[in-house]
C-alpha cells in the first residue's frame, strides 16, 4: 500500500504513470485514474508556469493521490482474482474430497460384502442360518469385523 | 490564489440558479466551488462507510484534504479549495479502493487456508481409498480361490462316450492351468516356505496328471479343479509375500502402446500370444525383432516372471516334444540376449492341452500353435 506525503511528489508520480502506461492487464479498470492523475500533471505545469507554486504544488499532490491509487486499484483487481481462483481451488478440492469419501464408502460397503462372501465359503453355517443369511446378505453375518467394515464411518 | 477553473465557475451558476428556482437557502461554499460539495457527498458516499472500518487512516487523510477546502473556500481562494476538495474526492476513492484491496487479501487468505484443509482432506481420503481397494482386490482374489475350492457337483458315470472325452479333455486343461498357475507361482515367490508350498501342490498336480495318463475314465475333473485352486492360492499367497513395482494395468497398457502385441490379462499377469515364431528349430528371422521387443519389456521392469509357455495344433509326438523344448529354449535365450534376467523367465510345454480353440475342429484348431509370452505379475 502506498502513502501520500505532501513534498515533492512530482518525481514519485511520473514513475507511478510510467508504471501505469506499462501496465497492460488493468489498462481499462485504471484508465480513469490515470487520465486524472495526467490531467493534473498538466494543470500543475500550467499553475507553475503562471508562476503560481503554491497551488502548482497541490495539483501535484492531486496527481501522485490519482497514481497511487491506480496502482492499489490494480493491487486490489490481482488480489481478488486470486482470492477468486483459491476459492474455486477450495471448491473443488472440497468436491474431489466428496468424490473420494463416496469411494471409499463405497469400497468399505463392498469389502465387507466380499468378506461376508468369503466367510460364508469358507466357514459355512449350518442350513437354517445359511439360509438367513443369504436372504440378509452381509448385515446379518455373523462376524462383527464384517458389519464394522461394511458400515460406513 | 484567487483562480478558479472554468468548469468550477460554470457548475457553480449552475448550482445557483438550481438554488434560486428552488427558492430555497443555499450554502455559499456551494455556490462558488461546487467540487467541495462533490467531497462533502464523496465522505458520506457508502463506499467511504465501508472504508472507514478497513482503511481509517485513508479516510482520515481524505478528511483532512475536505477540511482543508473548506478552509480555503472560507480564506476566498477558490483554486486552492477546488485542489483540495479534489484531492479529497480521489483520496476518498483510493480509500475505498484499499478497503477492496484490504478485503480481497482477508478472502484469498481465508480461501487458501480452506483450500489447504480440503486438499489435505482429499489426499488422505483418496490414501484410504486406495488401501480399502487394495484390500477389496485381494479380498476378490482369495474369494475367487475360495469359489474354485468349492466342491463341484458330483459328476455321474458317463452317459456318453463323448460327454466322457469332453470331460477328460476339460480335466486335461483344469491340470495344465494349476502346472501354469504353480510355475507362475515359482516365478514369484521369494521365500523357501513359499516354494515348498508349491512344491507339495505340484506333486499334486503331477499326480492328477499320471491319472489321465494312465485312467483317465471316469475323467478326474473335481481333482483337476481342486489342484487348481490351489495353485492359484499358491499364487496369491507368492504374491503377497513378495514385492513389486510394476502394476498390471501400467504393463498392459505400456504392452497395448507399443502395438501389434495384442496384449491380454489372466491370473497370472499379462499375457502376449505369438504365432508363426520358428523355422525350424530357432526363431525364424520375422520373429526375432518381437520378441526381443518383449525381452527388453522384461528388462525394463526386473520384478516381474516372464513364462514361457509353448503349444501345439495336434497331439505331440515325442519328436514333436523334443522341438517344442528346442522352441521353448530359441524363445528364452532371445528373451534372455534382449535383457530378460535369466533366473526369472521359465518354460512350459502344453502340448494341446491348453486350447484356445476346440481341437477337434479340424478348419481352426492351427490356432491352438502358439508361444504365450506371460508377465507375471508380484
Amino acid at each position: 500500500m502506498t502513502t501520500l506525503a505532501l513534498g515533492d511528489d512530482r518525481t514519485t508520480t511520473a514513475s507511478s504513470i510510467d508504471e501505469l502506461d506499462r501496465d497492460t492487464v488493468h489498462k481499462d479498470a485504471i484508465a480513469a485514474n490515470v487520465k486524472r492523475a495526467k490531467e493534473a500533471v498538466e494543470r500543475a505545469i500550467r499553475l507553475r508556469a503562471a508562476g503560481d507554486e503554491g497551488h502548482a504544488r497541490l495539483a501535484d499532490g492531486l496527481a501522485r493521490e490519482e497514481a497511487e491509487g491506480a496502482l492499489d486499484l490494480a493491487r486490489a483487481i490481482d488480489a481478488e482474482k486470486a482470492a477468486s481462483e483459491a476459492q474455486q481451488a477450495a471448491t473443488d478440492a472440497g468436491v474431489t474430497g466428496d468424490r473420494e469419501r463416496a469411494l471409499l464408502e463405497e469400497g468399505i460397503a463392498r469389502n465387507g460384502r466380499l468378506r461376508a462372501e468369503l466367510d460364508e465359503l469358507t466357514h459355512p453355517r449350518s442350513e437354517t442360518t445359511r439360509s438367513a443369511t443369504t436372504d440378509a446378505g452381509a448385515k446379518t453375518s455373523a462376524k462383527p469385523s464384517v458389519t464394522a467394515d461394511g458400515g460406513a464411518r | 490564489m484567487r483562480r478558479a477553473t472554468k468548469g468550477a465557475s460554470l457548475g457553480g451558476w449552475i448550482v445557483l440558479l438550481a438554488c434560486a428556482g428552488a427558492s430555497m437557502g443555499c450554502a455559499a461554499p456551494m455556490l462558488s466551488v461546487p467540487r467541495v460539495s462533490d467531497a462533502d457527498a464523496a465522505k458520506e458516499s457508502p463506499q467511504t462507510r465501508e472504508a472507514v472500518s478497513l482503511a481509517p487512516q485513508a479516510v482520515a487523510r481524505a478528511d483532512e484534504q475536505r477540511e482543508l477546502a473548506k478552509k480555503a473556500l472560507k480564506e476566498g481562494d477558490d483554486t486552492a479549495a477546488t485542489l483540495f476538495a479534489d484531492r479529497a474526492i480521489a483520496a476518498y476513492e483510493h480509500a475505498f479502493v484499499l478497503a477492496r484491496l484490504a478485503r480481497a487479501i482477508h478472502a484469498r487468505d481465508e480461501a487458501e487456508s480452506a483450500l489447504a484443509i480440503a486438499s489435505a482432506r482429499a489426499r488422505e481420503l483418496a490414501a484410504s481409498r486406495a488401501q480399502v481397494e487394495a484390500e477389496g482386490e485381494e479380498l476378490e482374489k482369495r474369494l475367487a480361490v475360495a469359489r474354485d475350492a468349492q466342491p463341484l457337483v458330483a459328476v455321474g458315470a458317463a452317459g456318453d462316450g463323448k460327454r466322457e472325452g469332453a470331460r477328460v479333455v476339460a480335466a486335461r486343461a483344469l491340470t495344465m492351468e494349476a502346472r501354469l498357475l504353480c510355475g507362475s507361482a515359482r516365478l514369484v515367490a521369494s521365500d523357501d516356505a513359499t516354494l515348498k508350498a508349491i512344491a507339495d501342490v505340484e506333486k499334486d498336480v503331477a499326480g492328477v496328471e499320471s491319472q489321465l495318463e494312465t485312467r483317465p475314465h471316469p475323467a478326474p475333473i473335481d481333482a483337476a479343479a481342486r489342484v487348481r485352486a490351489r495353485c492359484l492360492d499358491r499364487l496369491t499367497a507368492a504374491r503377497r509375500t513378495s514385492q513389486g513395482a510394476t502394476d498390471g494395468d501400467t504393463l498392459l497398457a505400456e504392452l497395448s502402446a507399443s502395438g501389434g502385441l495384442d496384449p491380454a490379462r489372466d491370473e497370472r499377469g499379462v499375457v502376449v500370444t505369438l504365432r508363426d515364431l520358428f523355422d525350424g528349430a530357432g526363431l525364424a528371422a520375422s520373429a526375432q525383432d518381437k520378441v526381443a521387443e518383449l525381452g527388453r519389456v522384461a528388462a525394463a521392469h526386473p520384478d516381474l516372471g516372464v513364462q514361457v509357455v509353448v503349444n501345439d495344433a495336434a497331439p505331440p509326438t515325442k519328436a514333436d516334444e523334443a522341438l517344442d523344448a528346442k522352441h521353448a529354449d530359441a524363445v528364452v535365450t532371445a528373451l534372455v540376449r534382449a535383457g530378460a534376467t535369466v533366473g526369472h523367465v521359465k518354460s512350459e510345454l502344453a502340448g494341446v492341452r491348453a486350447p484356445v480353440v476346440d481341437p477337434g475342429d479340424a478348419a481352426h484348431r492351427g490356432r491352438n500353435a502358439r508361444v504365450d509370452v506371460v508377465f507375471v505379475t508380484r
